[in-house]
């Protein structure tokens, strides 16, 4: 009878243990390129406001990283939250050609975290660029944040521990309220209960594994 | 006994995978375009080359997409799994060509993309006769 208990435990544990080893896949880097339109005639600026425009779309943020390159690029996906943060990107690049330009498109996200393919993004974003028919990409799956104290997730009101009137407002979607006013971001590697706060710069805090106190440059504990 | 040994070899098993699934870091996408580069009075296939070689010697792996088309693709993988991609764009321009460089890298494992990138430029603009210079502006 306790033989076949042990078993039984023993099956169960081996059970679990496959189901969290199966659950955690590493993520990598799916890349999409070789998209590329050659329009006649035309201007870099005409090429550039089409790009903002396009990555716009599905992504968030589109931007020229370095002014007059007509090289853009955009983070994403839209509506994107916890692992799926930040799982994508793409980058358009305009290139002179005699009285036309050259557009071409570069996509990379991160699978398994990102809900769509680099090629599915990049095809769209050319599409869009064109004109032509795009078809629409899953949003990022809801997740229902963790409340209260826990190492998933630091959204919650935190308080200063050396200064009882300063306080964050930590959002779900990793954005962060402080109340003087300035806002920040915040990133959490549940793997080593490492946070970065982003306000006033890139800050690494330990989250103590009950969840309910941040230590760094900024010492913070959430209310429960 | 028999029991005692299989049970030693079960827990054994489940502290393995434990360890293993817990092992892969947390990673996140990281992507960047570097400054171009602009070659005067160079063929596109001197920038192919260059592309080719500067991927091959960096990242050893070097693929064209598509024939011809001077889109070069290095691909890096850490156990198993893509780490790190480059891209070398080759564009002829004004009797010479302009060379663009993106990155994106899964950090960790992978290296900074920029990092990655500054790598790429090195190694293509590296004895590069003509070479005028890194640049984003000019278009």
């Amino acid at each position: 009878m306790q033989v076949t208990k042990r078993r039984a435990i023993f099956a169960l544990a081996l059970f679990a243990a496959m189901i969290a080893g199966g659950a955690i896949a590493p993520a990598e880097v799916d890349l999409s390129t070789g998209i590329r339109y050659v329009i006649p005639t035309g201007t870099l600026d005409e090429c550039g406001s089409k790009a903002t425009t396009a990555l716009g779309k599905y992504l968030n943020a589109p931007h020229e990283p370095v002014a007059g390159s007509h090289e853009y690029q955009a983070t994403g996906p839209i509506g994107g939250f916890g692992e799926s943060l930040n799982a994508a990107s793409a980058t358009v690049h305009c290139f002179p050609l005699d009285k036309g330009y050259v557009v071409t498109f570069t996509c990379a996200v991160e699978t398994p975290n990102n809900p769509y393919g680099a090629d599915a993004l990049c095809l769209d974003i050319a599409h869009n660029f064109s004109g032509k028919d795009e078809k629409p990409l899953p949003t990022p799956t809801p997740v229902v944040a963790p409340k209260g104290c826990n190492t998933q997730s630091l959204a919650g009101d935190w308080t200063s521990d050396d200064d009882h009137t300063f306080s964050m407002k930590m959002h779900a979607n990793g954005d962060i309220d402080a109340s003087d006013g300035v806002s920040g971001s915040w990133y959490l590697d549940t793997s080593t209960l490492t946070a970065t706060i982003t306000y006033y710069g890139n800050n690494t805090e330990k989250l103590t594994p009950d969840g309910k106190h941040l230590h760094g440059k900024y010492n913070l504990t959430r209310k429960c | 006994m028999l029991f005692r040994y299989r049970g030693a070899l079960v827990l054994g098993a489940f502290a393995l995978n434990i360890a293993l699934a817990s092992s892969p870091a947390k990673a996140a996408l990281d992507m960047v375009i570097a400054p171009q580069s602009v070659v005067a009075g160079k063929s596109f296939t001197d920038c192919s080359a260059r592309a080719k070689n500067a991927l091959t010697a960096v990242m050893q792996s070097a693929t064209e997409a598509g024939t011809g088309s001077g889109n070069w693709v290095g691909v890096q993988r850490i156990d198993g799994s893509v780490a790190a991609t480059g891209i070398i764009e080759c564009h002829p321009d004004a009797g010479g060509y302009r060379a663009g460089f993106t990155c994106a890298t899964q950090v960790p494992p992978g290296e900074a993309a920029d990092a990655l990138c500054g790598k790429l430029t090195a190694a293509f603009n590296a004895a590069t006769a003509g070479y005028t210079g890194a640049s984003h502006a000019g278009h």
